[in-house]
């Protein structure tokens, strides 16, 4: 046996508070800290950073680590590889536990290289094998077609990234761990990549993942001036445009609009997909919707076979019908 | 001139119909689709796109480096025809199922045995594994700066300038060469090659490299084991909306939307 112990998980934050995955990570180091006989331990990174501390600490983390420095206040590769790196060998953990987001996708491969131990991406299931100690999960691969059951072993701790929107997210246990400061001396001398400038592409309209209906176009739209509508839809509903990959691509709308396995992961009441055939990429992106309706002009489409409300039909002649019944919908 | 290492993977054909879509009964493999050759891995046909561009404006000597077994080479050979200078396959029988580590292990030491490289460029995750793994790897095992997601790659002063894909726009970020990027597909596609390049890199015989040649002991050392894959079933009922016009199916999604915006 090993002389670690614990589930690590990075904690993420967005504006002003924890991100969604936050309290999802919590969930899933719960249960793997219980399969285990372990406890679950978090780091928090940032500024203005007590009152989210708080509610860490009360999500079943025995132990909240808060590192508050400037330096952490955007996610730079560097920083955080460091950062961790200095926690994972003062808490010696057995798993550390990442979100499978832009942050989680970057800083795990580069944690993994630096520890010299095996990782996994984007993990929709996570079990510790007790005798063993390998860890088992569950992870889509060919672009969301079939899962892939790996088991990693090898030196611990074992990295994790885990999806978005797999796991409940954790609610307040009443139980409340401790919060400590966590202050490494890193050498900003030694970092090689600068972040030089940051650019907020697009600040109008609606983010995805905040949005309770999303109207998302693929391949079908046919280009640019078709999003116009879908746009008009999106508005009367109070909710936001998303694209498959094929219209990113081809340059109809930009890439930040994107849902599926190398965009998006949303969860809205509704998704309604529109001209989307149903590539297992896209849906790995949109499937945790409350609820999906399909608009195809193609009886045949597999998108009709993942969801439960579909429209066998013309967009263009259904859309601006929906515009007009959805006025007044959100009075 | 500057020099750069582009890393590309062949995978089976992800556009090819999900009818076609089988694993191997050994839950281990992929049935290649009958009459679906295989492919560029996409994100990695960007990389090269990146390194071209960097040569058409720069100039540059890009090596392409691809690993596996029993690899097609006309496909690889596309590489070449875009402009590529150079083609490195290391292809073995023991390269048959790495882990990712070992990859960049077999990838960082082909790179050492080149001499090295000003700029090494991968695709952000490859389409079949979908990790986004090997990059990073390299970089590690070669002591190089690592840039993610990147939509745009300049060189200059020695240093390369990356604009990369955030949720919410772009960062640019700057590091010293040597450094190592991984490109998106925000890059662009890769450039079509002319035919009469297509048929001349056909002639080109691409360098075979060996886990012998790159002095690599595999044995033993993978640590992301592989059990099975399988298809999970995802399918539901769906239920169809239906109406005489346009207008009545409209009215029938409108009623799913007013119950379910809450």
């Amino acid at each position: 046996m090993s002389d670690r112990s614990g589930v690590l998980f990075l904690a993420e934050r967005k504006g002003r508070g924890l991100a969604n995955i936050t309290a999802e990570l919590a969930t899933a180091a719960a249960a793997l800290a219980a399969q285990l006989g372990d406890e679950v331990f978090a780091l928090l990174a940032g500024t203005g950073l007590e009152s989210d501390a708080q509610e860490l600490a009360g999500l079943g983390v025995k132990k909240v680590y808060v590192a508050d420095d400037a330096l952490y206040s955007r996610y730079q590769a560097e920083p955080y590889a460091g950062l961790l790196t200095q926690l994972v060998e003062e808490v010696k953990p057995r798993v550390i536990l990442l979100g499978h987001t832009e942050l989680g996708r970057d800083l795990a491969p580069r944690l993994a290289a630096k520890l010299d131990v095996a990782w996994a991406p984007n993990c929709v299931a996570l079990e510790a094998d007790a005798a063993s100690g390998a860890l088992k999960i569950t992870r889509p691969v060919f672009g969301g077609k079939a899962n892939g059951l790996f088991t990693l072993t090898g030196a611990e701790p074992y990295i994790a990234t885990i999806g978005q929107k797999v796991f409940e997210p954790a609610t307040a246990a009443g139980g409340s761990g401790d919060v400590v400061p966590f202050a490494p001396a890193l050498d900003p001398a030694g970092f090689r990549a600068a972040l030089v400038e940051h650019v907020e592409d697009s600040a109008e309209g609606m983010r995805l993942e905040d949005a309770p209906v999303i109207v998302a176009g693929g391949r079908g739209i046919g280009g640019a001036d078709g999003f116009k509508l879908l746009n008009e839809l999106a508005e009367v509903l109070g909710g936001a445009v998303g694209a498959s990959r094929a219209p990113v691509d081809s340059g109809w709308v930009p890439s930040n609009l994107q849902v599926g396995l190398t965009g998006a992961v949303v969860s809205p009441n509704v998704y309604l997909a529109i001209g989307i055939s149903g590539a297992a990429q896209h849906m790995a992106g949109c499937s945790s919707s409350k609820t999906i309706i399909a608009i195809n002009r193609d009886p045949e489409a597999p998108i009709f076979q993942r969801v439960p409300y579909g429209v066998v039909g013309d967009w263009r002649e259904i859309v601006p019908e929906l515009i007009e019944k959805c006025r007044g919908l959100r009075a | 001139m500057l020099t750069i290492a582009v890393c590309v993977k062949q995978v089976v054909d992800p556009e090819a119909p999900l009818s076609l879509f089988e694993i191997a009964p050994d839950g281990k493999n992929l049935v290649p689709p009958p009459g679906t050759p295989p492919v560029l891995s996409a994100f990695d046909e960007n990389a090269l796109e990146a390194a071209l561009r960097l040569k058409d404006t720069v100039g540059a000597k890009i090596t392409v480096l691809s690993l596996g077994n029993k690899m097609a080479k006309p496909v690889l050979k596309k590489t070449i025809a875009a402009g590529a200078d150079e083609l490195i396959l290391l292809e073995d029988e023991a390269f048959e199922a790495l882990d990712s580590a070992q990859t960049a292990r077999a990838l960082a030491r082909a790179i050492e045995k080149l001499g090295g490289a000003d700029l090494v460029l991968c695709g952000r995750q490859a389409a079949d594994t979908d990790a986004g793994q090997v990059g990073i790897g390299v970089a590690a095992i070669l002591d190089l700066p690592a840039v993610t997601v990147a939509r745009k790659v300049e060189v200059a002063a020695g240093k390369v300038r990356v604009e990369r894909v955030t949720a919410d726009g772009h960062e640019v970020i700057e590091a010293g060469l040597p450094a190592l990027v991984t490109a998106s597909n925000e890059i662009g596609e890769l450039r079509f090659p002319p035919v009469k390049a297509t048929i001349a890199a056909q002639k080109v015989q691409p360098t075979v490299w060996t886990a012998a040649d790159l002095g690599l002991d595999l044995a033993g050392a993978a640590r992301t084991n592989l059990e099975k894959y399988y298809v999970p079933d995802r399918n539901v009922q769906c239920e169809m909306i239906t109406g005489a016009n346009p207008g009545e199916i409209a009215e029938g999604v409108a009623q799913i939307l007013k119950t379910r915006i809450v």
